[in-house]
């Protein structure tokens, strides 16, 4: 086995167009480490991962070096499969009409030797493999369009251990892990753990500080497209640290956004909610309450946001905002948001924006029909209220015209919320808002969703991030099993997270 | 995924797409006035039209460059422009229609089917015949809406029912004897073009205008590009998909009428063979005015693109069989253009 490091890059530079999304970049991931890469939205980390994988082609005289060997000027997928490199991308890259086996093997077909045919007995077999290696119970011959997202990524996780050869290799992980909860994420810790220390390495992406400086040996910071500080020993540095380094400026505690609620009349009342999951849910929120809802995954409460919003029909369930009262079985997005209801889902890509689009149709989507006349849209209002959300919430670059694609992962989740904010709802219904966020990002949507209610807008956030729920929301529910089993009204971090184990014990000690 | 089956939004390269409302509010240090790569990728093609005119003009100086050349290069193309209009509103929603053709035929030979034939006063046949347009395009709406038909399926099969229906009524004969004086609504010179020139144009000026600045539009891009997303900010998808079929088989059923008009009568066979360059335009347009957009003026452009290259290559002296292959090449051409657009920067 070589001795040079899995991954070296010397002066890697991508330009797009006049934007230089990476400078100059110089990274060494060696044998045996897990090495975090962090950055601020836009800071060009996927970039980095799409050059290495061969999807962009990278600016002149930037060298990839994969285990000794220089990679041609655009890296070539069979070349770093051979070379063992696995790479999980942001969005997952998943196949969603196809099943979890095939996914999996995807790019590695067991072929039989003369036919040449797949050979899928043992490709499901061997997606059972991966799959127990992660601990995960997923039917391998799901469709991968019916999984959650926590699930889906696992999926990718698994196909990328599956590429990945033992004793040697790379494994890249573009925030693959922001969807997991937190038991499936201590089983990847150790699977991932498992493959490095047998002479394999990992370059993992996240946002998750707290993550980076459980889960690395090593850790370097991009900023602007090129690297701050050089790589530093994890254990050298601190979680604040680290923080300033990437968004170049010290950043103040996460403050507790939760505002107060006005007293008075509930604002929302849902009576007998029940959809897929969901058996039979009542809860009520007031105006300026912010309420959370979570729990283990299966439990029904990610549907919450879409039924209330008509995106999904109820199996049975009214909603009563402002003493309007709306049939959840029948009503669908048109009439919720005729009503004041606004949504902003979880996946961005298939149901929050579309990429081809610009920024600036996108955003005033929802509003066109009602703001502009029926001849003509009107360019003056369009205008006012993409500056409004482009500066409110930070988005960069802040231009209007550009395709939402071109924008990295955390500006397209900004897009996607102040296209329904600008609506000025009555109820706010969010899954999983924060995610793909870096933290100064993450605060500036805090605060958008605090100071969504401190308007009067009812909120409700689904969300499997404890400390999301804790930062934002007024009170949580935990649900399992599609019902309601504990409201904890001052939420902590700690104390979502034992309300959600606890019942997930409770509920293991029934069937046992 | 299928060929032809249309994301009715091709992501053009970057920062092409500019919604007038953008550029007047931007720094102005980050923003020159002029953008070279913008206007080059915006306006090649028609660039690469002047060209082939100075080529062809240079190749045969007596010929080509004369005012009947001109003429019929622009007096010729008004069916395709109103079935490229038509497939283009079906293309936008994300949908396609490969029975615009058949459908404009079927009108087409009802106007002279129904007033010849069967004595119906004019005014009356052509309602009908384009009534008849509508249904069509409202029965295939249906059956891919409604009934999850693949559009592939459901269009081909239409198209060729309905050549079949054609040929039936009128008895597998070319059916003529519209009087001139109806052919007036089509003919009638104005400027030295007629008169169904200016009605393509106008035709392609009003959907150009429809997709852009208009609610209507702008709903109509987002189901293409992205249905859900459109469904989430409480669209009707399906009156749009359906509607869009209907709309593009009653222009396609205008078309027909327009067809009969200037021909004195319609062969029913013949509806087939403008297909393709219907399809081609409408793929080619995607490469000027809006890069990567489907798009109305684009498509305009296109089709009398394509319509000068044929006719140069024909009075080169190549006849018949070049239509076939210079068509074909230029829809392969022009999707392979939108494919390699759409593959260079797609991105998340
Ligand atoms: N196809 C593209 N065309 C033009 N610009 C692009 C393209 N892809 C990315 N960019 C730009 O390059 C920069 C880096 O983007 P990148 O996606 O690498 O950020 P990131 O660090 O992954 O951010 P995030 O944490 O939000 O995912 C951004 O300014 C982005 O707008
Ligand atoms: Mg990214």
């Amino acid at each position: 086995m070589s001795s040079a490091p899995p991954l070296e890059l010397v002066g890697l530079s991508k330009s797009f167009g006049t934007v230089k999304a990476l400078h100059g970049v110089d990274l060494s991931v060696r044998r045996g480490e897990i090495h975090g890469l962090v950055g601020q939205n836009g800071s060009g980390k996927s970039t980095l991962v799409k050059v290495l994988s061969g999807y962009h082609a990278p600016d002149r005289g930037g060298v990839i070096k994969v285990d000794g060997h220089v990679l041609g000027s655009q890296a070539k997928l069979r070349h770093l499969r051979d070379a063992g490199v696995a790479i999980v991308h942001q969005d997952l890259g998943l196949v969603l009409e196809k099943t979890v086996a095939e996914n999996i093997a995807v790019g590695s077909f067991s072929a039989g030797r003369f036919s040449r045919r797949v050979d899928w007995r043992r490709e499901q077999q061997r997606a059972a493999e991966v799959l127990d290696r992660l601990e995960s119970a997923i039917d391998p011959r799901a469709p991968v369009g019916d999984l959650d997202v926590a699930d889906r990524s696992i999926v990718a996780i698994a196909r990328a251990l599956r590429a990945q050869r033992p004793g040697r290799g790379l494994i890249v992980l573009d925030e693959s892990t922001r969807a997991l909860p937190k038991h499936a994420l201590e089983d990847f810790y150790r699977a991932l753990r498992g493959v490095v220390s047998a002479g394999g390495a990992a370059l993992m992406i996240s946002h998750n500080l707290e993550e980076v400086m459980q889960v690395t040996d090593r850790v370097t910071a991009l900023r602007g497209g090129a690297i701050v500080g050089g790589t530093v020993p994890t254990s050298a540095t601190t979680e604040r640290e680290l923080a300033e380094r990437m968004l170049g400026r010290a950043i103040e505690e996460l403050v507790h956004t939760v505002g107060d609620v006005a007293s008075g009349d509930d604002r929302l009342v849902v009576e007998g909610l029940a959809g897929r999951l969901l058996a039979g849910v009542d809860l009520t929120v007031q105006p300026g309450e912010v309420l959370g809802v979570t729990g283990v995954a299966g439990a029904g409460w990610d549907e919450l946001p879409y039924l209330l919003t008509g995106a999904r029909p109820a199996r049975s369930g009214t909603l009563l905002l402002d003493g309007e009262r709306l049939d959840l079985t029948s009503a669908g997005p048109a009439r919720c948001i005729a009503a004041g209801i606004a949504l902003v889902p979880e996946h961005r890509i298939a149901d929050g924006v579309a990429v081809t689009l610009s920024v600036a149709d996108n955003i005033t989507l929802p509003r066109v029909g009602s703001n502009g006349k029926p001849w003509r849209i009107g360019s003056r209002w369009q205008q006012t209220e993409t500056q409004d959300v482009l500066a409110a919430l930070d988005v960069r670059p802040r231009r209007a015209d550009v395709p939402v694609g071109q924008l990295s992962g955390g500006n397209q989740q900004k897009v996607m919320l102040g296209k329904w904010l600008q609506g000025r709802p009555r109820l706010l219904a969010l899954h999983e808002p924060t995610q793909a966020v870096d933290v100064g990002a993450r605060q500036d949507i805090l605060r958008a969703i605090a100071a969504t209610a401190s308007r009067g807008v009812a909120v409700v956030v689904a969300s499997i991030q404890p400390a999301d729920l804790a930062a934002v929301c007024n009170r949580v529910l935990v649900l399992h099993e599609g019902r309601v089993t504990s409201e904890i009204s001052a939420p902590t971090e700690d104390g979502i997270v034992e309300a959600v184990y606890a019942g997930r014990l409770m509920l293991s000690a029934h069937e046992g | 995924m299928s060929q032809i089956t249309p994301s009715s939004e091709l992501p053009g390269p970057p920062a092409d797409d500019v919604m007038p409302i953008a550029a007047a509010n931007e720094t102005p240090a980050r923003r020159p006035s002029f953008d070279r790569r913008r206007f080059v990728s915006r306006y090649a093609l028609v660039g690469l039209w002047l060209l082939m005119a100075l080529v062809y003009g240079v190749l045969m100086p007596d010929t080509f460059l004369q005012t009947a050349t001109l003429r019929s290069i622009f007096a010729s193309q008004q069916v395709l422009v109103f079935l490229a209009i038509a497939a283009l509103v079906t293309f936008v929603v994300g949908e396609f229609d490969l029975s615009v053709a058949a459908t404009m035929g079927l009108a087409a030979t009802l106007v002279p089917v129904l007033s010849v034939l069967h004595g119906w006063s004019l005014s009356l046949a052509c309602v009908v015949a384009v009534l008849c347009a509508s249904l069509v395009g409202l029965v295939n709406g249906l059956l891919v809406v409604k009934v999850g038909v693949e559009a592939l399926i459901v269009t081909l099969g239409s198209s060729t029912l309905l050549l079949g229906l054609a040929s039936l009524i009128s008895k597998q004969a070319t059916v003529s004897g519209l009087p001139t004086s109806f052919g007036d609504i089509a003919l009638v010179e104005i400027g030295g073009l007629p008169i169904s020139f200016y009605y393509g144009v106008v035709l392609a000026l009003i959907a150009g205008y429809v997709l852009t600045f208009t609610p209507l539009g702008r709903h109509m891009t987002f189901v293409g590009a992205n249905r859900e997303v459109a469904r989430l900010a409480g669209i009707g998808i399906d009156r749009l998909r359906v509607g869009a079929f209907v709309t593009g088989s009653t222009i396609a059923g205008v078309g027909g009428v327009l067809v009969a008009a200037s021909a004195g009568g319609y062969d029913s066979t013949s509806s087939p063979t403008y297909l393709l360059p219907a399809f081609a335009s409408v793929f080619l347009g995607t490469a000027v005015v809006r890069p990567g957009r489907f798009n109305a003026i684009g498509t305009l452009v296109a089709i009398y693109f394509l319509a000068t290259g044929i006719l140069g290559l024909q009075l080169l002296g190549y006849t018949g069989w070049i239509e076939n292959v210079f068509y074909g090449t230029a829809l392969i051409v022009a999707v392979a253009i939108s494919t390699i657009v759409r593959r260079r920067t797609a991105s998340t």
